[in-house]
C-alpha cells in the first residue's frame, strides 16, 4: 500500500511496510477484542498501539523535514566511467537512518546533524546533456513500520562527454615526421594557455613581463605557443566503424594527442573544429563531439 | 550491536512473566525467567537452530491446543505463548524473528488482560511500551544502516516517542467507542467475594478471618449510621444445616435512574455508589436499598444481582433509606420451614420466651447478646446437631450461629423470619472520602417479620470491637486503587457520556474565556507566524525578490549566493554576509541576540 502526496517541489509517499501491516491487523484485532469484551484494559493497550502509530508517524515526517541538500556534479562526466557526484545534506536538527537516492543508486545516513557530505558515483551509458530530476530522501526511522519517501524535483544538468580510454596515437600516425614538429613547437609564443614565468631574456616583448613578480629581477610570463603540428582528425583517422564507438574513439584520440602536445582539430560528421591546445580546446572538442 | 535487541528482547519477556505471576505457578515462571536468561549466560545467542527449534515449535503447538480444547484454554495458550518466545529467543534471530518476540510477548500481556485488572498492569505496560519502543528504533535502525552505532541517543529518542505517545494514548481511551457496561473478567482465577446463594453455618471461619477487601463506598448523598449493615442476600430456606437464598426475581431497578421503588420507607437517604472488590453474586448496599443507578434485579427481600453474573470491579449506585423496619411483601410458608425434630426440641428450650413476635425478639436477642459470647472459631462435635450444641453447651459462636439460631427458634413459635447475609461496619479512607469495607466485616443477621409493620431487622450477636487502624500509606494506595477502578476499569458508555456533560458544562461556564482563547487564536497565533516568518534571511529573499531575483526551492543557500552575486553584483556583497550569517545560525548553532537590521536595510539600498 502506498500514498501519495503532492507539495510544492516535491512529492511524498508513504508505503506501508509489512512489519506496519501486521501492526495494523493487530491494532484491528485487538480493537475488535476490546470493542467486544469491553475490557478496558484491552482499551489501554489498543490506544498505546494507536497512540504510538500517530506518533511514529509524526516523528517520522519530523525525520524527513528540515533536510536541505545539494548536488554537485563533477566538472567532467565521462559515458561508461563512474562520476562522483558531491551530495551535501545538512539539517539544524539530528535526523537518523536517511537513505539518499539518486539516479538509482541508494546510500544509507546513519545520523545526520549539521552538515553529512557524501559521494555517489553514477555512471551514464549515454553521452549529450543529462539531467538528474529526481532525488529522493526516504525513510522508514523510528520503526520500520512505514516508510517515507520524499521526491524532490532536481533540474541539475550536465554534459556526459563520450567515453575517453586510454589510446596510443603512434597506433594511429607516423610519429617520424611529427616529432621535429613538436619540439619546434613548443616555443615561447603568446597565443596557447600559461605555462608560468621565465627569467627575463633580452628580445622578450615588453608586456610579456610579470610586473607584480618582478621585484627582485624581471620575470617573463610563458604561454604555450600555437603547435607547428596540427592534426585534424576525422573519420578515415578511426578504426570503428560504429557510430557511437567512432565518437569515443576520436574522443580518446584527441585526449592523447592534446596531452602529448599536439594540436588537435576535428572533422567529423559535421563538427569542424580548427587545430587548437589547452584545456578549453580540449572541454569544447569533447562538448560537440557529446552534441552529435 | 545484536546483543542489545536480545537484551530488549529478554527483558520483554521479563514482562510478561511478571505480569503472569499471580496466575501461573511460581514454578513455571521462575522456569522461564531462567531458561531466558541462557542466551545471555552462555555469551552465544543461538542455541537451537531454526530446524530443531521449528519442530519443537509444532510439536509445543499440538501438546498446548489439545489441552486449550479440553481445559483452560487461554492458560494453555499463555504457556504455549511463553514455550514459543522462549523457542524464538534460543533459535538463530534475524530482524523478523525479533518481531516475533515483540508479537508474542505482546500476545502474552493481551491474554493477561483476561485475568487481572490489577492497577499494577498498567505499570507492566509502560515498562513494555518504552521497552518495545526503543526495541523497534533500533531493530528499524540494524536493518537500516547494519549497526546499531549511537545507542545513548537512540534511547533518549526513544523516550521522547514514549513520553509524546502518553497523552495521545489518554486521549485514545477517553474517546474510543465504548458500548454499554464494562467488562468483568469471569475467570475461575478471580476470587469471590463472601456472599454466596448459600450459607454453611459451621464452615465460615476461612471468610470471616479474611482481611481482603469486599467492596468500597462512596457516599455521595447522605450520611452513613454509625454502624452500617450492609445488605447483601436474604436466606430463606434453612435445610440439613445450611441456609439457601429463594431466586425469585421481583422487579429491576431502572436503568440509569435514582428513583426509589414504589415501596415508600420513611427514613434519610443516602446515596452510595458501590465499587466490588471481587466477583459477586449478589452486591452488598447499605440496608435498606430502595433504587439504584445500574441494571439491577431485585430478589426477593431486596437482594441485589446484576443482570449478567458479575465480577470484578463492578461499580453501582444505590439510594437506600437508614430505617429499621421494610415494609416488603408478607411473607408466606417458607419463613416458617424448621427440620420437625428441632423445631420441638426449640420450642421446649425457649418456651419461656414467647411472646408477641416483637417482644419475642427483642427478649431473644437481648440473652443472646448478654448470655453468649462472640468467636470466630465455632466448632460442634459431629454427632451433634450445631444449633443445639451452640444452644444449650457451647454458647460461643460467629454471627452466623447466632442468626441462625434466633431465626429458627422463632420459626419454630410460629414467626416468619429470614437470615441476612451482609456486612456490618466501614474503615473510614480519609485520604480518599470513602469506606472500606473487608471481608472479614462479613456479618449476619436476622430479619423478623412484625404483623402490620414489616420486616424488622434484629441482630442477636454480641458487639465485637474491631481494630480499624490503618497505615497512611494504605490509605494512599488504596485510594489509588479506588481510582483506578472508578475510571479506568469501570470506564464505561454511560462514563463516555457523563464526561461529555461534564466538558460541555465546562464550557458553558467558561464561555467568556473562550471569547478569549478565539481572540487570542485570531490574533496571536498569525503573529506568532509572522514572527517566525520574518526570519532574517526569508526578508532577506524577499528583499532580492523585490530585486528581480528568487531563490528557486531547490537551490542551497550557497547556490543562491553564486547566482546573486553573478546576476546582480553589488547586492550580492550585503547578501554574501547575510547567507553566512544565516549558515551559522541555521546549521553552526549560533545564538543570534538580535537580527541583522542593518545589513537588511543596505540590501534594500544596494
Amino acid at each position: 500500500m502506498k500514498f501519495r502526496f503532492q507539495f510544492d517541489h516535491k512529492t511524498s509517499y508513504i508505503k506501508v511496510n509489512r512489519r506496519g501491516t501486521i501492526y495494523i491487523l493487530l491494532t484491528i484485532a485487538i480493537g475488535f477484542a476490546a470493542t467486544n469484551t469491553m475490557n478496558n484494559l484491552l482499551y489501554i493497550l489498543l490506544s498505546f498501539l494507536l497512540a504510538i502509530m500517530g506518533i511514529s508517524g509524526i516523528f517520522a515526517r519530523k525525520n524527513l523535514s528540515g533536510i536541505t541538500f545539494s548536488v554537485l556534479p563533477p566538472p567532467e562526466i565521462y559515458r561508461n566511467t563512474p562520476a562522483p557526484f558531491k551530495i551535501i545534506l545538512r539539517s539544524r536538527s539530528k535526523k537518523f537512518n536517511v537513505i539518499v537516492e539518486i539516479e538509482g543508486v541508494k546510500r544509507t545516513v546513519s545520523t545526520l546533524d549539521g552538515e553529512f557530505q557524501l559521494t555517489i558515483p553514477l555512471k551514464f551509458a549515454r553521452r549529450g546533456i543529462h539531467r538528474i530530476e529526481r532525488f529522493t530522501l526516504t525513510s522508514s526511522f523510528p520503526f520500520g513500520f512505514f516508510t517515507r519517501e520524499e521526491v524532490y524535483e532536481l533540474p541539475v544538468e550536465f554534459i556526459v562527454y563520450p567515453h575517453v580510454y586510454r589510446i596510443s596515437p603512434e597506433d594511429y600516425f607516423h610519429f617520424d615526421s611529427l616529432t621535429a614538429g613538436i619540439r619546434e613547437g613548443r616555443r615561447m609564443g603568446t597565443g596557447g594557455d600559461f605555462m608560468g614565468l621565465r627569467k627575463y631574456e633580452d628580445g622578450d616583448p615588453v608586456r610579456l613581463i610579470h610586473w607584480k613578480a618582478s621585484s627582485k629581477e624581471l620575470v617573463t610570463k610563458v604561454f604555450s605557443g600555437p603547435s607547428s603540428v596540427e592534426i585534424v582528425l576525422g573519420e578515415r583517422d578511426l578504426k570503428s566503424r560504429d557510430l557511437e564507438d567512432q565518437i569515443d574513439e576520436i574522443a580518446s584520440l584527441t585526449v592523447a594527442l592534446l596531452r602529448s602536445g599536439y594540436s588537435v582539430g576535428i572533422n567529423f560528421h559535421g563538427v569542424k573544429i580548427r587545430p587548437g591546445t589547452g584545456e578549453h580546446h580540449r572541454i569544447k572538442i569533447l562538448s560537440r563531439l557529446s552534441k552529435i | 550491536m545484536k546483543k542489545i535487541l536480545l537484551i530488549e528482547a529478554i527483558l520483554l519477556s521479563y514482562s510478561g512473566l511478571v505480569a503472569l505471576i499471580p496466575y501461573i505457578p511460581l514454578s513455571v515462571t521462575i522456569f522461564f525467567s531462567l531458561i531466558n536468561l541462557l542466551p545471555i549466560s552462555r555469551g552465544n545467542d543461538v542455541i537451537l537452530n531454526n530446524r530443531i527449534s521449528g519442530i519443537l515449535a509444532v510439536l509445543f503447538s499440538i501438546l498446548f491446543i489439545g489441552q486449550a480444547l479440553t481445559g483452560e484454554p487461554v492458560r494453555s495458550i499463555v504457556y504455549l505463548l511463553l514455550t514459543l518466545n522462549t523457542l524464538k529467543i534460543f533459535g538463530e534471530k534475524r530482524a523478523g524473528d525479533y518481531m516475533q518476540i515483540l508479537l508474542l510477548n505482546f500476545l502474552i500481556l493481551a491474554s493477561v488482560t483476561t485475568f487481572t485488572i490489577e492497577p499494577s498492569f498498567l505499570i507492566l505496560i509502560l515498562v513494555f511500551t518504552v521497552v518495545s519502543i526503543n526495541f523497534l528504533v533500533n531493530l528499524s535502525t540494524y536493518e537500516t544502516s547494519g549497526e546499531i552505532s549511537e545507542i545513548k541517543e537512540l534511547i533518549r529518542f526513544s523516550g521522547k516517542i514514549f513520553l509524546a505517545s502518553i497523552p495521545l494514548a489518554v486521549l485514545f481511551f477517553l474517546i474510543l467507542p465504548r458500548s454499554g457496561s464494562s467488562y468483568f473478567p469471569s475467570s475461575s482465577m478471580y476470587r469471590k467475594v463472601g456472599l454466596s446463594d448459600r450459607i454453611d453455618i459451621t464452615n465460615m471461619e476461612k471468610l470471616l478471618k479474611s482481611g481482603k477487601i469486599a467492596f468500597r463506598v462512596r457516599v455521595l448523598k447522605g450520611k452513613l449510621p454509625p454502624l452500617p449493615y450492609w445488605r447483601g442476600i436474604t436466606y430463606e430456606i434453612f435445610r440439613r444445616g445450611s441456609w439457601y437464598h429463594r431466586r425469585e426475581a421481583v422487579g429491576s431497578f431502572p436503568l440509569n435512574t435514582e428513583r426509589i421503588l414504589p415501596l415508600p420507607l420513611r427514613g434519610r437517604q443516602i446515596v452510595q455508589e458501590i465499587t466490588l472488590e471481587g466477583s459477586a453474586g449478589f452486591l452488598p448496599a447499605l440496608d435498606k436499598p430502595m433504587g439504584g443507578k445500574f441494571p439491577f434485579r431485585v430478589f426477593v427481600s431486596r437482594s441485589l444481582v446484576f443482570k449478567t453474573p458479575a465480577s470484578g470491579r463492578l461499580k453501582y449506585r444505590v439510594v437506600s433509606v437508614d430505617a429499621k423496619i421494610l415494609s416488603d411483601e408478607p411473607p408466606d410458608e417458607n419463613y416458617l420451614s424448621v427440620p420437625p425434630s428441632l423445631a420441638d426440641t426449640l420450642r421446649k428450650l425457649f418456651k419461656d420466651f414467647e411472646d408477641t413476635p416483637e417482644k419475642m425478639a427483642e427478649k431473644l436477642s437481648l440473652y443472646f447478646r448478654s448470655r453468649f459470647t462472640y468467636s470466630l472459631d465455632f466448632k460442634a462435635p459431629r454427632e451433634e446437631d450445631p444449633i443445639l450444641y451452640f444452644l444449650t453447651k457451647g454458647k460461643t459462636g460467629h454471627c452466623e450461629i447466632f442468626a441462625s439460631s434466633m431465626a429458627l427458634i422463632l420459626r419454630s413459635f410460629g414467626i416468619p423470619t429470614r437470615l441476612v447475609g451482609g456486612y456490618l461496619g466501614a474503615t473510614y479512607n480519609k485520604i480518599g472520602n470513602y469506606f472500606v469495607v473487608k471481608e472479614s466485616d462479613a456479618h449476619s443477621w436476622v430479619e423478623v417479620f412484625i404483623p402490620g409493620m414489616g420486616w424488622e431487622r434484629y441482630d442477636p450477636s454480641p458487639p465485637v470491637k474491631k481494630k480499624r487502624r490503618i497505615s497512611r500509606l494504605y490509605l494512599y494506595i488504596d485510594y489509588l486503587k479506588l481510582i483506578w477502578y472508578n475510571n479506568v476499569v469501570n470506564y464505561d458508555l454511560f462514563s463516555q457520556l457523563e464526561t461529555l456533560g461534564r466538558i460541555s458544562r465546562s464550557a458553558e461556564k467558561w464561555k467568556f474565556s473562550r471569547r478569549w482563547l478565539l481572540l487570542l487564536l485570531v490574533f496571536v497565533v498569525p503573529f506568532l507566524r509572522k514572527r517566525r516568518r520574518q526570519h532574517f534571511y526569508v526578508e532577506a529573499l524577499k528583499i532580492l525578490e523585490r530585486k528581480g531575483i528568487k531563490k528557486e526551492p531547490w537551490e542551497t543557500a550557497g547556490e543562491f549566493l553564486v547566482r546573486v552575486k553573478r546576476e546582480k553584483g553589488d547586492p550580492g556583497k550585503v547578501f554574501e554576509k547575510i547567507t553566512r550569517l544565516y549558515e551559522e545560525v541555521e546549521f553552526g548553532g549560533k545564538n543570534l541576540q538580535s537580527p541583522p537590521t542593518e545589513l537588511l536595510k543596505r540590501l534594500k539600498k544596494s
